[in-house]
């Protein structure tokens, strides 16, 4: 059924079951995906998916429902889902926004330029340059590209239409080394609006890069040591201790920070952002999904914490304005709190820089176990990791099968060198920049 | 949920187009998935999922592709889509559908039968349950989720089957605060079952469980660092061994040599102790199927027998590669996936031991009761997993609890090591991410030691 006849179809059903105040939210995204292997296509994927979230104020109640098929045989159960939540809803509903009209747009044009042939073969040609860039590289885990264009429609029926359409590609690269029958993987990813070649070196240079300096790499006894965490890992520890900082953890008193809005978090070393319309960012949107208009802000200015992230429910709770961090998480979750590009400021120092500094201690190059590893509620993390180890600021050996431990807030409080080297996380989860950063004493365990 | 004869034209389309195999998935999904906190409703929704994906092999070349839209026009244009890269024309014709017999897995009360009024209710006996376990108690997350999944999956082999899969399930998260210390406790019992689920199990039991974990670790000690023998409790622990050496033996590292156990069939690659399962025909359990998504009945499937490698867990896809037989391993989260070798309820199987013996011959060592989560790098076998409950053995007792454990090994070394295994097996329910998105899987085992680990801890 066409989208603005079943949206009129919807509204009209609405009013008749008791609903005064009613919003859709409709998504559409098409993707394609191309892998290969071994010189052949592997995986191609292509999709196309429109699909619709509803809520609406019944009884002075908001309720919510969803829907993946968009016919009108679907309104019936649809509403009625939507009532069955407004009834159990305890809390007194908020007006929906009103008679705002809206319009972003940013397309990755370029990459619209080429054909799926030629997308094909630049994968391909990465794949071949991969495995041609050391001998001690037999076979890759990951060679892919993937775009995206999302387009989304909000519009209730208080006068409100908000619009928006972004798209962006996506590279990724695994690699595996082997050598004397070690076995060691790299990995590394990209957005991109371009195939440009500079973007193959960039991959292998930090997937091949890591797997090969791993090669020959053994644990090191339990002890402190001074650690610099790589921007790749400052940036997914981040991206994982990101919710202490939405107001709906700190008010559900499920955040450290309860209490320290204003107060001194980090060395003032550390200023944090975000940018929701941050070129080549995982989101580009003039808005958040309860039409509040978005722009850059600061979270933390040199140490000291300005906000956290609000969506209108919050914010309402501490007396304070929307951030225009009200997002779906999906079209199945109602409104929470999200974040769009956010990112530490960089500072002017290079990895090498950062080492010499450092004289001795540890670079960490990668981590894992952040799922389960972390703890958001008090800051605590314990994670397997590898890294460089470092002697009068130089690598001397590689390092693997160790425990890395510690706390994110007192380590953010001992950020003594920060790099000029930012980088995101991947884009499948939060989103985070960082460059690295050197944070004085954790704890390590191994062997 | 589509016509027979829509779906021989598709799949007709699809080998004229130059396939070899075509399949067609089709998903109707009632859900619900709530949260709340504090016993209120905060978020969440029931609503319906619906799509279909088209699946096409060439050789070792897969395309695939997905819409909601299941007009007969678009679903011959996205077949005809997606068969471009696979540049030619084919004259293979596809067999005659016959239907596959699902495993049956019998629910009483549908999910879409029951008022969302009455779910909640649910969420609130557990919350009152762990709200009064302790004046500690801080506060309590409870969620429910349930689906009534039905899916059509026919395929070129003239394999046609449908399947429904209702599933019910309760996370119960709790914190205990002192002073400003917080530790979360957590529990979450599911079935392959209806709601009646929930009138068979103890809410308030599993709650009270979940609230004595919590005020456990708040009071606990960080663990301390170094290498010693661990004890991990029957149940959930099992996980380990899902990311030690389950992820491992899956075709999707396996085929492309890309697993430690890539090439090893038949050796002895652990302890004789050890016999690990994959059982998607478990009656009414959280990892069960009727059907895999590749629309094969679900069977039990022996990996590992007394140390021996005795077979992988494989999808049509890499079985290929392998020039293997699938094994009704194949899954994926919804439509929007194509599927994979993945795990169903995977579990080392009993031994003779029992716990007690286990623990009072181990004089130092970790005691690990509830693990949270873990992952693996499949091409070393390295895994991490992190503890959300355990204690110190001293002297061949369970001592003092430990918080903010991790655990760090190497699945072919971990397989080795196990030195004892009880006879007490229980499987746990969890969720796996992979490349075929989040599945419901079982994790389980007896309890069992593995004799030295690398322990990461502040302590």
């Amino acid at each position: 059924m066409e989208k603005n006849s079943f949206i009129d179809l919807l509204f009209e059903r609405a009013k008749a079951r008791g609903l005064e105040e009613l919003e859709v939210f409709i998504n559409r995204k098409e993707e394609l995906t191309i892998s290969v292997f071994e010189g052949e296509l592997e995986t191609y994927k292509l999709s196309e998916e429109e699909v619709l979230s509803l809520r609406g104020i019944y009884e002075n109640r908001m309720g919510y429902s969803y829907l993946e098929k968009l016919q009108e045989s679907s309104i019936y159960e649809l509403l009625d889902n939507l009532i069955q939540y407004a009834r159990v809803n305890e809390e007194e509903a908020d007006q929906l926004a009103s008679e705002l009209e809206f319009k972003d747009e940013i397309l990755a044009l370029s990459l619209e330029e080429y054909s799926q042939a030629d997308k094909l073969s630049y994968v391909l040609d990465l794949e071949k340059k991969a495995l041609a860039y050391n001998p001690a590289i037999k076979s890759l885990s990951r060679c892919s590209y993937r775009e995206l264009k999302d387009s989304l429609l909000i519009k209730n029926n208080l006068g409100l239409e908000l619009s928006s359409t972004s798209s962006r590609g996506f590279l990724s690269l695994g690699v595996i080394a082997q050598e004397d029958g070690a076995m060691e993987t790299g990995y590394s990813h990209l957005i991109i609006d371009d195939l440009k070649e500079a973007y193959k070196d960039e991959l292998m240079e930090r997937a091949a890069g890591d797997a090969l300096a791993m090669l020959g790499a053994g644990p090191l006894s339990p002890r402190k040591i001074r650690v610099i965490l790589r921007n790749n890992v400052a940036s997914d520890l981040m991206a994982n201790f990101l919710s202490m900082f939405y107001a709906t953890s700190v008010q559900d008193k499920l955040s450290p920070l309860e209490g320290r809005l204003g107060s001194v978090l980090a060395s003032e070393l550390i200023s944090m952002k975000e940018d929701p319309r941050l070129r080549r960012g995982k989101v580009y949107r003039g808005f958040d999904d309860e039409a509040s208009l978005a722009e850059e802000k600061t979270l933390i200015d040199r140490g000291r914490l300005l906000s956290f992230f609000h969506n209108r429910k919050t914010a309402k709770k501490a007396g304070l304005k929307s951030t225009a961090n009200g997002f779906k998480p999906s079209h199945k979750a109602s409104i929470e709190v999200a974040t769009t590009n956010v990112f530490f400021e960089k500072g002017d120092k290079s990895l090498e820089e950062l080492m010499e500094l450092m004289e001795e201690g540890l670079v960490v190059t990668e981590i894992h176990g952040l799922h389960a590893g972390i703890n958001p509620v008090s800051g605590d993390f314990s994670l397997s990791a590898n890294g460089l180890l470092v002697e009068e600021g130089r690598v001397v050996r590689p390092i693997s099968k160790i425990t890395l431990a510690g706390n994110l807030l007192s380590m953010l409080g001992e950020v003594q060198g920060l790099g000029s080297d930012l980088i995101f996380s991947n884009p499948a989860s939060v989103y985070f920049g960082s460059p690295s950063l050197y944070v004085g004493e954790l704890d390590i365990s191994g062997k | 949920m589509l016509s027979r004869s829509l779906i021989e034209d598709i799949l007709n389309q699809a080998l004229a187009l130059g396939g070899d195999y075509a399949e067609i998935f089709v998903e109707d999904n009632f859900t619900t998935e709530i949260a709340t906190l504090g016993g209120q409703l905060q978020r969440g929704m029931s609503g319906r999922d619906f799509g279909v994906g088209i699946r096409i092999f060439k050789g070792l070349s897969s395309v695939y592709g997905y819409t909601n839209d299941s007009s007969r026009e678009s679903l011959l244009a996205l077949t005809k889509k997606i068969a471009q890269p696979l540049g030619g024309s084919g004259d293979m014709e596809p067999a005659y559908l016959k239907e596959v017999r699902p495993h049956i897995h019998p629910f009483k009360v549908a999910p879409s039968k029951l008022e969302l009024e009455k779910k909640l209710a649910y969420t609130k006996r557990a919350f009152r349950a762990a709200m009064d376990y302790d004046e500690l108690i801080s506060q309590v997350r409870v969620n429910h989720l349930d689906q009534d999944q039905r899916v059509l999956i026919a395929n070129s082999l003239g394999e046609l089957a449908e399947d429904r899969r209702v599933k019910t399930r309760m996370l119960i998260n709790v914190a205990a605060q002192q002073g400003s210390l917080i530790e979360t406790g957590y529990i979450g019992p599911g079935a392959m079952k209806g709601l009646e689920f929930y009138d068979e199990i103890s809410i308030e039991d599993y709650a009270r469980e979940a609230a004595r974990n919590a005020k456990t670790m708040v009071l606990a000690d960080y663990c301390p660092s170094g290498n010693m023998p661990v004890v991990i409790d029957q149940g959930f622990g099992g996980l380990m061994f899902h990311e030690a050496c389950g992820h491992s033996l899956e075709a999707s590292s396996v085929a492309k040599d890309q697993s430690v156990f890539s090439g090893r069939l038949g050796q002895q690659i652990a302890s004789e102790l050890v016999t690990l399962i994959d059982d998607g025909s478990i009656v009414n359990a959280w990892g069960s199927l009727g059907v895999d998504d590749e629309g094969l009945r679900t069977r039990k499937n022996t990996l590992i027998e007394k140390g021996i490698l005795k077979g992988y867990m494989i999808d049509r896809l890499n079985g290929r590669r392998m020039g293997m037989e699938a094994t009704a391993s194949a899954r994926r989260q919804n439509y929007r996936f194509a599927p994979t070798s993945r795990m169903t309820n995977t579990y080392i199987d009993n031994g003779n031991s029992t716990r007690e013996e286990i623990i009072s011959s181990t004089p130092r060592g970790l005691f690990a009761k509830n693990i949270s989560a873990g992952s693996v790098n499949p091409a070393t076998g390295d895994f991490n997993f992190s503890l959300s409950e355990a204690y110190l053995i001293e002297d061949g007792r369970i001592g003092r609890p430990v918080k903010g454990a991790t655990l760090i090994g190497n699945g072919a070394q971990i397989l080795k090591d196990v030195d004892m295994v009880a006879n007490n097996l229980q499987i746990g329910q969890g969720y796996c991410y992979a490349a075929s998105g989040a599945l419901f899987i079982g994790a389980g085992q007896p309890t069992l030691r593995v004799k030295s680990m690398t322990v990461g801890g502040r302590g």
